[in-house]
């Protein structure tokens, strides 16, 4: 899931996917900015089939939180 | 338009329906301090407000008015003007009488058409049609709206995206010219050559209602300029005897321009028809029920445009809106449009005193703006703290702190305010931060100074400076040091402390200033303040 994730981000902020790393977080670059915060989660939707609450997509600002959500998303 | 660079006024969060273009900026909400000549596409995408009474519902609109006769007067004038319509997206009323709500919005659509009466580069681009195509799903994704401010539910921006660059195709000129026409269950139901005249479901009942409906659509096409042709395998004979002789038959043989009625394979027929009327192939929209012709035309003819056909007769209609108004809509004033404009010119004399709001100055005057500063305390500095973080477009260092962070600031002696700004429209609420760093009795550092998008293209970042130098200066304050630290987003302030005649000291990478400050700055009268 990882990696699926990594390439929806590297179109959604469109950069080399190689450049994602567990580090890269909302805000602390540049490209993930509120804006593209809000596409990455439209495209997450549609590509997991999952509605994330607005306390979720607050909270999901890095690769493994992500998955935490979606995981959680999935369970119930 | 190859290259457009293309700049949106707006005031909801419009920025994932337009992410598949490049080439695109975008003022602040309800901004429109920024004009940029160098604009190819002027884009006016302004939606209804959703909450508020009816008398708010009706001063925005009439805000929004003023703005774009504001904006349109100083826009260049050969660059394309685009006019969205206003839609009712959210559609309640409190009342069973929504008369007022549907004139309001009628009234300022049809001050955008007379607008676009007035230059052959203004035009009006009519909104309500993605949200009809968009009916069966959500328009307002209530979550996005109020995290993000979008009006549109970003879920659909791939479907608007194609609305758009069909739009813009159109205004280009690209429009399609010609219908190529398959016959049976096509423009009528069943076979003629085997169910014979009066076998064929065409008329007053499901699902020939519909078929005759269809035709009257076609009909009308034909008086708005479009061509119709056939391409059919059928008898010829019994083809215009049925046209001629069937009650509910709304096409004539006089409304096609040309025909293959025969057995020939059809993109032979459509080469044929677009030779005879010498039109290209790629203006052809070709219609048919059989998906084996459908997929032999757009084999052997990529170019000519093949829409899937409607499984059910009811989707006729539907069908048919979503392919005139992907390849026909035509964005030239015709008769019609122009008996339109008479009454629209009528409709104008009513807002002539927006005539009188030609000037950004006075247009802010009236706004009755009240600017409340204070220092920061422990109610505010949680908004404080969210704004250094959220804030990037008027944000001269981009520094960002926590609610720790400037408490500590506080503690370490700098002077932390903030600035909340009401208008006639409402309360903004906290809009604007700026950190002052105590050097000595009489020198101070800006530290931080911020604006939210919420309240630009009012200048209130220039009064609020002017008012804090001011109180600076009472102090004894009398050299100001200033920083511009250029971000990805931030180039609308890279000149504000030029403006307000500070010195540039250093022009590296960053911009830094100082200001000897020896009297008051004069803030025009609008802007009133408050100290609290």
């Amino acid at each position: 899931m990882k990696d699926d994730i990594k390439a929806l981000m590297a179109v959604v902020f469109s950069i080399e996917k190689d450049l994602i790393d567990d580090r890269f977080a909302y805000g602390t670059n540049e490209k993930w900015d509120s804006i593209h915060h809000l596409n990455l989660i439209v495209e997450l939707e549609a590509h997991y089939g999952v509605i994330f609450e607005p306390e979720d997509i607050q909270i999901m600002t890095n690769i493994d939180k992500i998955i935490d959500c979606i995981n959680q998303k999935k369970k119930s | 338009m190859d290259n457009r660079s293309i700049f949106i006024y707006r005031n909801y969060t419009v920025e994932p329906l337009f992410s598949d273009f490049p080439g695109i900026s975008y003022s602040g909400y309800e901004d429109i301090s920024n004009v940029p000549p160098d604009a190819s596409i002027y884009v006016w995408f302004y939606s209804c407000p959703l909450i508020g009474s009816r008398q708010e519902f009706a001063d925005k609109i009439n805000d929004y008015k003023k703005k774009l006769e504001l904006v349109l007067v100083n826009s260049n004038p050969s660059s394309y003007f685009l006019l969205f319509t206003l839609a009712p997206v959210l559609n309640f009323y409190f009342t069973t009488n929504k008369k007022f709500l549907v004139e309001a919005i009628s009234e300022y659509n049809q001050f955008l058409y007379s607008k676009a009466g007035t230059s052959p580069l203004i035009k009006v681009i009519e909104f309500e049609n993605f949200i009809r195509q968009s009916q069966e799903h959500q328009i307002i994704d209530w979550r996005y709206y109020y995290l993000y401010k979008t009006l549109i539910n970003p879920g659909l921006s791939r479907s608007f995206s194609a609305w758009f660059r069909r739009q813009l195709l159109a205004i280009e000129g690209k429009r399609k010219k010609c219908f190529v026409l398959d016959l049976d269950n096509t423009l009528w139901g069943g076979v003629l050559g085997e169910d014979g005249l009066e076998g064929i479901q065409l008329g007053n009942s499901y699902p020939g209602n519909a078929f005759k409906d269809f035709q009257k659509m076609l009909h009308e096409a034909v008086k708005n300029g479009v061509l119709l042709a056939i391409a059919s395998k059928n008898n010829e004979d019994e083809v215009w005897d049925a046209m001629k002789t069937h009650p509910d038959m709304i096409l004539e043989k006089n409304d096609f321009v040309s025909w293959r009625i025969n057995w020939n394979d059809k993109s032979t027929s459509i080469y044929e028809i677009a030779n005879e009327l010498n039109i290209s192939t790629d203006s052809i929209v070709f219609i048919d029920d059989n998906p084996v012709e459908r997929n032999w035309v757009s084999q052997s003819i990529p170019e000519v445009v093949v829409p899937e056909f409607p499984k059910h007769p009811y989707q006729l209609i539907s069908f048919f809106c979503d392919v005139y108004d992907s390849f026909f809509q035509l964005y030239d004033l015709t008769g019609e449009d122009k008996d339109k404009l008479v009454q629209y010119k009528q409709n104008s004399l009513r807002n002539q005193s927006l005539q009188s709001f030609l000037k950004i100055e006075d247009y802010i005057a009236s706004l009755n703006i009240m600017i409340s500063v204070k220092e920061a305390d422990s109610f505010t500095i949680p908004r404080i703290a969210q704004l250094t973080q959220k804030t990037n477009q008027f944000n001269l260092t981009t520094r960002r702190y926590t609610e720790a962070d400037i408490s500590s600031l506080i503690y370490e002696g700098h002077k932390v305010y903030s600035a909340s700004v009401k208008d006639k429209f409402g309360d903004n609420g906290i809009t604007a931060v700026c950190i002052l760093k105590i050097i000595s009795t009489t020198k101070v550092e800006i530290d931080t100074m911020l604006l939210s998008c919420r309240i630009l293209g009012r200048l209130i970042e220039f009064a609020l400076m002017k008012k804090l130098l001011n109180m600076l200066q009472l102090d004894g304050i009398d050299e100001v040091h200033a920083l511009y630290i250029p971000s990805a987003k931030n180039e609308q302030a890279a000149s504000f402390y030029d403006k307000l005649g500070f010195e540039v000291l250093e022009h590296e990478a960053s911009k830094s200033y100082t200001l000897r400050i020896n009297n008051q700055y004069k803030i025009e009268p609008y802007y009133r303040f408050e100290i609290l």
